[in-house]
């Protein structure tokens, strides 16, 4: 385990920040904490840094217990949003300052340099200053300067969020690749729920100090553990229908007005009453139109109006209406929709959620 | 047209006033100077604004070697030295220490550092005619009343308060961050202090060298009382020299005096008055 966190709890005076959090993160794995601004988020990212120090809990990075170690003992790295890099100094020290203050020969300082640099391909800013860098340099010297001690755990602040939208989707793929050659763990914070998609191995959602689901982004996706959970992820937004689940001949139908749609292969967590009030969360690119319909049993068709058409350049979002029921679809911006348009539309039942409306907990 | 002419008008009236302003500020300035060069023959006889007729720096050289405070006559030479062994030191300690202070402050913030900084500037609102006798007492029982060690450390801690409110508040507008990422890297408190915060101060430096400079060397009040009798720093000097009473006031010599006594701080201005702005603006606005 490279890094486990057990019952980590963080206040600040009276606020409480941190309940209970609970992580395990193995050797080689991208961890993207991801939540709303004031979620704790970068808290936890600091407590495991050690800039913070924790209310109670334990933090273990590879098996040791560190929660009352020094930063520098703990043998982290961090980058930070706005990359703190020292502005006195050149881009060489900047990379070499963390050897220096442990005590290495400028040999080892050098070779470690050259290691660093080549790898990011930043021989050639090596001398100057930050301020002489631009967006993407910098944030490159950031990385650098917490490659260069080879850390057991790599600590990242949403590094990304200073950059403009095009270098970001570069950098993004060079720290996925950048990840994969190091095989490093990562702990990586953003608020960006496409940048936690793309780069984690799993991500951990976080809403007022808690862990609401940690898993992979297509668990996180496709089968979210909470209504919280499915309403933070995915644009445009899960569909959510209220109903109530019937039992029929040893299966179990949702019925909503004229709608009912036969679940036979829902996984339930337990088996429901009959009667039961559920909310049913569709995400866009499972309601099929027919046209494009494929072969298959676990299809339910509806015949649907179209409200309303929202181009964002590959994509249609479509709005549909029919008898109180509000659903949001995606097509191919190929396909010719107008609003006032009726189209029949499929559900693909092998990718919904079923929530309790008043918990929000996946039945 | 119109909006031309109303301009104009009023950049006329603004050029005016200023002219006016600057008139005010510099015919006295001329005066001194056209009287320190001239003998005090032609003082006596001459238009006071009038060009010198012969150029001499007789006063100069009198005022600065041989003009007389009492019976002794020295000039305010060795005053002015004597000004100098108490400024450099006592500047150094007030902004090293105050640089000091002022990082502990902002970056390793704790209750009672803002309450020790509250405390620092209200310190520093009370006029310091109150600390005169406290502070004679106080230096008498330790030994170091009226003497240059006295003086040096009665401008360092009152220099103090001074220096740790620029620095604090030129730190406070630095990225926190840069302090986080030196922890990481495994630097201590002071070698961060030394490798990222120093290098960074230089524009809070040259504020504080200028306001601790004119400070301690136009200082008055500790330099009378405190000031070793024969051996007091320049500015008490000088008013003696200026109001010795017998004989003939020797008005280009006195000019001469407060000159050469006001020079290092004009001085001082004019080289650093650009860095000094510079440095305020960036320690107010932004790091």
């Amino acid at each position: 385990m490279s890094l486990a966190i057990h019952n980590l709890h963080k206040s600040f005076g009276q606020t409480p920040v941190l309940n209970g959090i609970e992580i395990e993160a193995t050797q080689g794995e991208f961890l993207v904490l991801l939540g709303a601004s004031g979620c704790g988020k970068s808290t936890l990212l600091h407590c495991i840094a050690g800039l913070e120090p924790i209310t109670s809990g334990e933090i273990f990075i590879k098996e040791k217990a560190v929660q009352d170690f020094l930063p520098a003992d703990r043998n982290v790295a961090m980058v930070f949003q706005n990359y703190a890099l020292y502005p006195t100094m050149t881009v060489a020290r900047n990379i070499t300052f963390g050897l220096e203050c442990s005590g290495a020969s400028k040999a080892e300082q050098h070779d470690a340099l050259q290691r660093v640099s080549s790898l990011l391909k930043i021989q050639d800013l090596l001398d100057r200053k930050p301020r002489q860098l631009s967006g993407g340099q910098r944030q490159r010297v950031a990385i650098g300067r917490s490659l260069v001690r080879n850390p057991d755990l790599f600590l990242m602040d949403e590094p990304m969020s200073n950059l403009d939208a095009r270098l970001r989707l570069e950098m993004r793929s060079e720290l996925r690749s950048l990840h994969a050659t190091l095989g490093a763990t990562m702990v990586f914070v953003t608020h960006d729920q496409t940048e936690a998609m793309s780069l984690a191995t799993r991500v951990a959602v976080m809403d007022q100090g808690q862990i609401r689901q940690i898993g992979t982004p297509y668990d996180l996706y496709h089968a979210p553990n909470s209504l919280f959970v499915a309403e933070f992820i995915g644009t445009p937004g899960i569909n959510l229908v209220p109903g109530t689940l019937h039992l029929q001949d040893d299966s179990v139908v949702f019925q909503k007005n004229e709608l009912k749609l036969k679940l036979e292969s829902y996984q339930f967590t337990s088996t429901p009453e009959e009667g039961t009030a559920t909310l049913l969360g569709i995400r866009p690119e499972s309601l099929i139109p027919a046209s494009s319909q494929p072969a298959s049993d676990s299809l339910n068709s509806l015949e649907m109006k179209v409200t309303d058409v929202e181009m964002t350049g590959g994509d249609l979002h479509v709005r549909l209406k029919n008898n109180g029921i509000d659903l949001t679809t995606r097509m191919a911006s190929s396909k010719r929709v107008r609003p006032g348009d009726k189209i029949e539309i499929f559900i693909n039942l092998d990718a919904i959620s079923l929530f309790d409306p008043t918990q929000g907990t996946r039945l | 047209m119109k909006s031309r002419r109303q301009y104009s008008l009023r950049s006329a009236l603004v050029h005016g006033l200023l002219f006016v302003l600057a008139l005010y500020f510099l015919v006295p300035l001329y005066v001194m100077v056209v009287a320190s060069f001239k003998s005090l023959d032609e003082i006596i006889h001459s238009s006071i604004i009038a060009l010198p007729i012969v150029w001499t720096t007789a006063g100069w050289e009198k005022a600065w070697s041989s003009a007389c405070t009492g019976l002794v006559c020295t000039g305010i030479k060795p005053y002015f030295f004597e000004t100098m062994a108490i400024l450099f030191p006592a500047m150094s300690a007030a902004i090293v220490i105050g640089a000091l202070n002022g990082y502990l402050m902002s970056f390793w913030r704790s209750r009672s550092a803002d309450i020790l900084f509250g405390a620092l500037i209200i310190g520093s609102f009370i006029p310091l005619q109150l600390f005169l006798i406290p502070l004679a007492v106080t230096m008498q029982k330790l030994g170091i009343f009226g003497s240059t060690f006295g003086l040096i450390l009665i401008h360092t801690v009152y220099g103090v308060p001074l220096t740790t409110m620029l620095y604090r508040n030129f730190y406070v507008s630095l990225p926190s961050e840069l302090v986080k990422a030196a922890i990481v890297d495994g630097a201590g408190v002071f070698k961060i202090f030394r490798s990222v915060i120093v290098p960074m101060s230089a524009p809070i430096t040259i504020v504080a060298v200028i306001l601790v400079f004119g400070g301690i060397y136009n200082d008055y009040i500790f330099a009378l009382t405190f000031g070793e009798t024969g051996k007091r720093p320049i500015m008490a000097a000088v008013l003696n020299i200026i109001s010795t009473q017998y004989a003939v006031a020797e008005h280009n010599v006195n000019m001469a005096a407060v000159m050469i006594s006001a020079l290092p701080t004009l001085l001082i201005f004019l080289v650093a008055g650009k860095f000094f702005v510079m440095g305020l603006a960036q320690g107010s606005v932004k790091g």
